[in-house]
């Protein structure tokens, strides 16, 4: 309830940072990267923050299952092996959750 | 069945780790944030009250719950830590004519009892915020006192400050039947309705790459 001041910025936030740590590791076009990152991170950021906020305050709980989720888009959309698009969204979501935490001035 | 297994291992031991908030505020610090109030401009509770002089920071809002049919009083404590500290804030709160003490910084798990339920958590953007939800009926006496004793008296609906001076003055409430829970429309919205609309195109990509 109290967080809920707007997620468009994170998100926003998370799809640059995501973006980039998938161009460096899927060769493809930029714009189809770009894409997919918008399309994944609208998927799972919101009910991810709402999940934290409103009922599990357990970030890394959270963010476990967002890697899963996003694994699967990941594999689906970029036509990767499961083992490989497990360690894409292990590294995006590591960066983008430290970047993140930095910001929010822990 | 191996994948699976490895993940089902992952989620468990993720979900019995400590909370967020125990792991960044393990102690509980009496140290005062600057708390400049900014974070709660946004918020738009029904009413947000803001002690300036002795905690600067520390405000709380109130409004009524939209589940239960609107029969009950939520109220929530905000405290800034933009430079790292926070507050240490013990409310008296009294619930019909039960009169309960927490300290909220103490409470790293949810307290619940018959009446009230306090939760604290971590809000990423830099505020920490500790709620309460009162279970008590609207129509009951709602007494919230903060430590430099101001206090806020809600009965039948109608709400009651007294600042520092002992001025008491009666703060309009709003009807909860026109607002959200933190007075954002757009909150379902960003929550639900962009996810779903991301998952119908992400869906459309891939049928139409299998009939191809």
């Amino acid at each position: 309830m109290i967080a809920a001041t707007g997620i468009f910025i994170p998100l926003l936030l998370t799809i640059v940072i995501e973006s980039l740590v998938l161009g460096t590791l899927i060769s493809t076009r930029r714009a189809e990267v770009l894409f997919y990152s918008v399309l994944i991170n609208t998927t799972t950021l919101p009910p991810a923050t709402f999940l934290y906020h409103e009922f599990l305050h357990n970030l890394l709980f959270v963010e476990v299952l967002v890697i899963i989720a996003e694994t699967v888009l990941i594999a689906l959309l970029f036509r990767l092996p499961v083992r490989r698009s497990i360690a894409i969204s292990v590294i995006a979501n590591t960066v983008s959750a430290t970047i993140g935490i930095l910001i929010a001035g822990l | 069945m191996k994948w699976i297994r490895i993940i089902v291992i992952i989620v468990l031991l993720a979900l019995v780790a400590p909370s967020t908030a125990d792991i960044l505020y393990p102690n509980n610090g009496s140290n005062n944030g600057t708390g400049n109030g900014e974070a709660v401009v946004a918020i738009q509770h029904y009413f947000v009250i803001e002690n300036e002089k002795q905690y600067p920071g520390y405000i709380f809002g109130l409004y009524p719950l939209p589940h239960g049919g609107g029969d009950f009083w939520s109220f929530e404590f905000l405290h800034n830590c933009w430079n790292g500290g926070y507050h240490l804030a013990a409310p008296t709160i009294s619930v019909m004519n039960r009169t309960r003490y927490y300290t909220l910084a103490q409470s790293k798990k949810d307290i619940r009892d018959e009446s009230i339920i306090f939760s604290n958590y971590y809000v990423f953007g830099g505020e920490y915020a500790a709620k309460a939800e009162n279970r008590a009926s609207r129509t009951d006496v709602l007494t919230i006192t903060t430590l430099n004793s101001t206090h806020l008296v809600v009965k039948n609906s109608r709400a009651f400050y007294t600042n520092l001076d002992g001025h008491t003055e009666e703060i309009p409430l709003n009807d909860p039947a026109t607002k959200t829970t933190d007075g954002n429309p757009f909150t379902m919205y960003q929550y639900f309705l962009l996810p779903l609309l991301a998952l119908g195109v992400i869906a459309a990509i891939l049928i139409r790459r299998y009939k191809q």
